[in-house]
């Protein structure tokens, strides 16, 4: 089961920031994982955290793994966007970006994204682990779907990621990681909202199946089976 | 419209965990099949022994494997990825009939498959206790891969012993064999994935028995039964048995239990007992001795080491030998563990894989008269390192059949 702070923490969040927030104007609402169209050249940043139940099986024990994420959506001409986005706990590292075409139809949204970007975890702890790190290069397909309501927006986003290719290295000795495959299958909720004055709140949910999560790399996880891998984050959007 | 839809989204959400999905027995009567044919004897086994080229069946297999009868069975362990066969069968005239599994463990996934050693190709020759001038297995899967092995030379005999260990009694085979891992049912198994020593975990129970088991808590990652949930030593040995049974059903064996077992009815020549708790290291120390004795007594001649994993493990050893020290393998750095070689009565110095081990280490270690271990290394570009390049005395694997495979036909990524 989640940890029970984990629950009472996020549920904590939410019902004090709501209870200070002081309006904003809906017309100027603009969230990220919501696909509604950006205004040209304007920006929304987003800084937050997660924790990430890793698959049972790989890590033998439930522990949450935490990690800050970063979050960019800039508004281009005519329903583009660029769209990057980052994660990392030191030793395990995700950063992917691409373009985002998106369209509005009344309260619907609706965006198309992809996204090149890559892996990099190190890790170099005496009698444990020499200069170990491991690398991978991927794409990333996504789709979202938004929809507004008052100043709230709810939106879930398909996604898929591709391994270019993936090695690891332990001291002098590389080897190769899976490459050329299907690697992730994500599906994200997310609720967007106004929160403590003027600044905005993303909470949701995660659930990705997972040949191998990258926040696992460092146990050579040899496992040739996909996972679920559940993850809730919160995000505030500066 | 619910005013705080997030809290709605979290409620529905949480809770979830991501468990390995089960995987369907391949329900096979090897015991059966073995009794509707005749048996080959030591002689007609040794020459079946080998490494064999795959002629067809390759996309499986990899390009060579290894077989070997072990506890009656006909093993084949490929080099190529996780893949093992246990087989099971004998003579029918002057063929050699073999009928059993094959496994692709990483993934779980297993066919079941015939096998034929046919008069021309080697069976008459074994029915007549001749050496085969040429042996051809030849046959198919459940799922219709046509396989063809043909045997081109001898399996890879080592200067030294080599030491191919399963982590936990078995390794990961043990969540894919309906066999638990640290079960007795595993360690007697676990000749047939390629092992010739096990390590195995023990805990302290609450009453101070030793009991066999990795984690700190029952959980249902590792037992079954209701009541049977918490930290291991909330509960005496009594209630760990009235409670609950590992995972696949066996009860949770103590480490008396686990010992006497090898020593009666197994062939393993190696167990590594993995101490995780240093306040146990007397009653454990007492059982290796007696364990031991028997061993010696049975004319059985398995070594029984204690894995000592940092200091504090070494000061509770040293405490509780009082100056007659028990066989050891010592994960502490390499000039701790050649400096304490002898009052530690050192088998194996064993740094985990991601650390450096260099010639050099080894050449001083072997110098001491110290083995070198490492674990637990399952990937097999890092195997082939510890096989070929920096060749240590043995390895601890979940994978303990692809380190057989890969030692017994000499085969590089």
């Amino acid at each position: 089961m989640t940890p029970h702070w984990i629950r009472t923490a996020l549920n904590l969040t939410v019902l004090l920031g709501c209870t200070w927030y002081e309006g904003v104007s809906r017309d100027t609402l603009q969230y990220y994982y919501e696909p509604r169209p950006l205004i040209p050249s304007t920006s929304v940043f987003q800084i937050g955290g997660s924790a990430t139940l890793l698959p049972e099986p790989v890590v033998e024990n439930e522990y949450p793994i935490p990690a800050i994420d970063v979050q960019y959506k800039l508004g281009l001409a005519n329903e583009w966007s660029l769209v990057a986005s980052g994660s990392t706990n030191l030793f395990s590292n995700l950063v992917h970006g691409g373009l985002q075409w998106n369209r509005a139809w009344d309260r619907f949204s609706l965006g198309i994204a992809q996204h090149v970007g890559g892996f990099v975890g190190f890790i170099s702890a005496e009698g444990q682990f020499d200069n170990s790190w491991a690398w991978a290069g991927i794409g990333v397909t996504l789709v979202r779907a938004g929809f507004r309501l008052d100043d709230y927006a709810l939106s879930v986003t398909g996604a898929a990621s591709y391994i270019i290719h993936s090695e690891s290295n332990v001291a002098d000795v590389n080897a190769q990681g899976p490459s050329g495959t299907w690697n992730d299958l994500y599906l994200t909720l997310a609720v967007e909202q106004p929160f403590l004055k003027e600044s905005l709140i993303a909470l949701g949910f995660s659930l990705t199946y997972s040949r191998t999560p990258y926040q696992t790399w460092l146990l050579f996880n040899t496992y040739d089976q996909r996972l679920f891998v559940p993850e809730f984050f919160c995000a505030i959007q500066l | 419209m619910p005013r705080h839809p997030t809290i709605l989204l979290l409620a529905f959400l949480v809770g979830c965990i991501a468990e390995l999905a089960p995987v369907a027995e391949l329900e096979i009567d090897l015991d059966r099949i073995a009794s509707e044919t005749h048996p080959l004897d030591a002689q007609q086994k040794a020459f079946m022994s080998g490494v064999y080229e795959v002629v067809s069946g390759a996309d499986l297999l990899g390009p060579r494997v290894s077989g070997r009868w072990i506890d009656g069975r006909w093993c084949l362990f490929s080099q190529h990825d996780v893949v093992l066969a246990e087989m099971a069968g004998g003579f029918a005239s002057d063929s050699v009939h073999l009928t059993g599994f094959v496994r692709v463990v990483r993934s779980g996934q297993g066919i079941t498959v015939d096998l034929l050693i046919a008069p021309r190709d080697g069976g008459q020759d074994l029915a007549n206790g001749r050496e085969p001038t040429r042996l051809t297995l030849a046959g198919s899967t459940s799922s219709g891969t046509r396989l063809q092995l043909r045997r081109v030379g001898n399996l890879y005999q080592p200067q030294a012993p080599f030491h191919v260990l399963a982590h936990r009694g078995g390794g990961r085979n043990a969540e894919r064999l309906g066999m638990s891992e640290n079960s007795i049912a595993m360690v007697l198994h676990a000749s047939r994935l390629g092992a010739t020593g096990i390590e195995i975990d023990v805990k302290r129970t609450r009453d101070g028995r030793i009991i066999v088991f990795h984690d700190d808590t029952f959980s249902p990652r590792t037992v079954s039964g209701a009541y049977l949930l918490g930290r291991v030593e909330s509960f005496d040995l009594d209630q760990i048995r009235q409670y609950g049974q590992l995972i696949n059903g066996e009860p949770i064996p103590t480490l008396e239990d686990m010992l006497h077992a090898v020593i009666d009815s197994t062939q393993l020549s190696l167990v590594w007992i993995d101490v995780k708790d240093a306040g146990s290291m007397e009653s454990v120390v007492r059982i290796q001795r007696e364990a031991l004795a028997y061993a010696a007594a049975t004319g059985h001649p398995v070594r029984i080491a204690i894995g000592i994993v940092d200091d504090r493990s070494r000061q509770a050893y040293l405490q509780a030998v009082a100056g007659d020290p028990t066989p050891t393998i010592s994960e502490l750095d390499r000039s701790t563990t050649l400096a304490s070689a002898e009052s530690m009565r050192c088998l194996a110095w064993a740094p985990r894989w991601t650390t450096t081990i260099t010639n050099s280490d080894v050449s001083h270690c072997h110098a001491a008269g110290v083995l070198v271990f490492t674990w637990t290394l399952d990937v097999r570009e890092y195997i082939a390192e510890y096989l070929f390049e920096t060749p240590v005395d043995g390895i601890l694997s979940n994978y303990p059949s692809l380190v057989a495979g890969m030692q017994d036909t000499r085969a590089k990524p």
